[in-house]
């Protein structure tokens, strides 16, 4: 039998003395018996078993092709007016008629945040760059620290996006764009005087 | 059919890749959401905002990239805007963010993500198996005498279950380590 042979009984909670015995004298397996562990429970958690409704597949599909059922037909002179109307506005507004993000990243933690995670999406607007952060497994930063967001030029300009003190949502508005300033990033900051980033860095952009 | 034309066809507006891609991912979306919310008829809501959601941003979606993370990270936003809409949560608010403070609930979601992925990846028989002994505690005589198979045929199922999932679910292993 092989080592992946042996890690999956453990993974399936069996048990004999000669699986026993295989892991006790394995250092690679050994190795992987916390790993095996987690996941154990991670399929033990009900959240993930749980179905959800029979219906539930129809009520999507349907909701989601009602976006695309077409208007009944106004009077032949009508169409003329609506056509300019809607030519004026996305030529004036500057958007697509769908929405969402400009662009989205998963920041990679570090060894200082080795279990956060960080989710950021990013909108252009004509005064700059929105971003939505959604953070979580993050210790809180305490009283004399902070953690700041940051965009960093080619060239090694850095923009401050903001400042927060743990794991939650953050929405922050910049006078730059990413297009400009790249590299988004995370670190944690003392109360200092000193404005640039630290070495504490908690998400780096996985880009850079 | 591989993602790359399940997305292609989604972005072309093709109403059968809708069925196809919540066939593929539904059961994920669902799982993430009622990992956070906790409430069933929450959670399809969720599961609806972000079908409708993916729908409308398709165009500026890479048909050519994996749409798992997308469709995540739209589900997770839907999530945490479900949470902050029963709370009634009133935050102060400067001029330049805006802090939600989410319940240890949503910590996971990820986790969750992979491994309902995971399961969905499985065969249907194997999967049994699988919930069977993690969700169930079924040893497996209970098994073979619910599903009515002999336990050899629930010894294999097991075994090959375990083995893809070892695979699938490696970097969450590593994350623990």
């Amino acid at each position: 039998m092989t080592c992946d042979e042996y890690q999956a009984r453990v993974l399936a909670g069996e048990g004999s003395s000669q699986l026993d015995a295989h892991v006790a004298g394995c250092s690679r397996c050994r190795a992987e018996i916390k790993g095996l562990g987690r996941l154990r429970s991670a399929l033990g958690d009900p959240t993930v078993w749980e179905m959800p409704s029979t219906e539930l597949e129809d009520r999507v599909i349907a909701e989601v092709l009602r976006q695309q059922a077409p208007a009944p037909s106004p009077p032949r002179w009508a169409g003329w007016v609506a056509a300019a109307a809607v030519a004026v506005v996305a030529v004036t507004a500057g958007v697509s008629l769908r929405s969402g993000p400009d662009w989205q990243v998963r920041l990679v933690s570090t060894d200082n945040a080795p279990s956060a995670q960080a989710f950021v999406e990013g909108w252009q607007t004509d005064r700059g760059t929105r971003m939505r952060f959604e953070i979580e497994g993050l210790t809180p930063a305490g009283d004399d620290a902070y953690y700041e967001i940051w965009l960093t030029a080619a060239d090694g300009r850095h923009v401050s996006g903001g400042t927060f003190s743990g794991s939650g949502v953050v929405e922050t508005s910049i006078g730059v764009a990413r297009r400009d300033f790249p590299r988004v990033w995370i670190t944690l900051e003392p109360t200092d005087d000193d404005l640039g980033p630290s070495s504490v860095v908690v998400f780096d952009d996985p880009d850079f | 059919m591989s993602n790359h034309r399940l997305m292609r066809r989604f972005r072309a507006g093709d109403p059968d890749a809708v069925r196809d891609l919540y066939q593929r991912y539904g059961r994920a979306v669902f799982t993430v959401a009622y990992r956070a919310l906790g409430d069933r008829s929450l959670a399809e809501e969720v599961v609806q905002q972000t079908f409708l959601q993916a729908w409308r941003a398709a165009d500026r979606f890479d048909a050519e990239k994996d749409p798992a993370p997308w469709l995540y990270s739209i589900a997770r936003r839907a999530a945490v805007d479900a949470y902050r809409r029963e709370r009634r949560h009133r935050v102060d608010r400067d001029e330049d963010s805006e802090i939600v403070a989410l319940p240890p609930s949503f910590e996971g979601m990820w986790e969750a993500w992979e491994v309902r992925s995971a399961l969905e990846r499985l065969p249907e028989d194997e999967r049994s198996i699988v919930e069977a002994t993690h969700y169930r505690g079924l040893t497996h005589e209970q098994t073979a005498q619910e599903l009515g198979i002999p336990i050899g045929t629930v010894k294999s199922r097991s075994h090959r279950a375990h083995k893809r999932l070892a695979v699938l679910l490696a970097h969450l292993r590593e994350a623990s380590a």
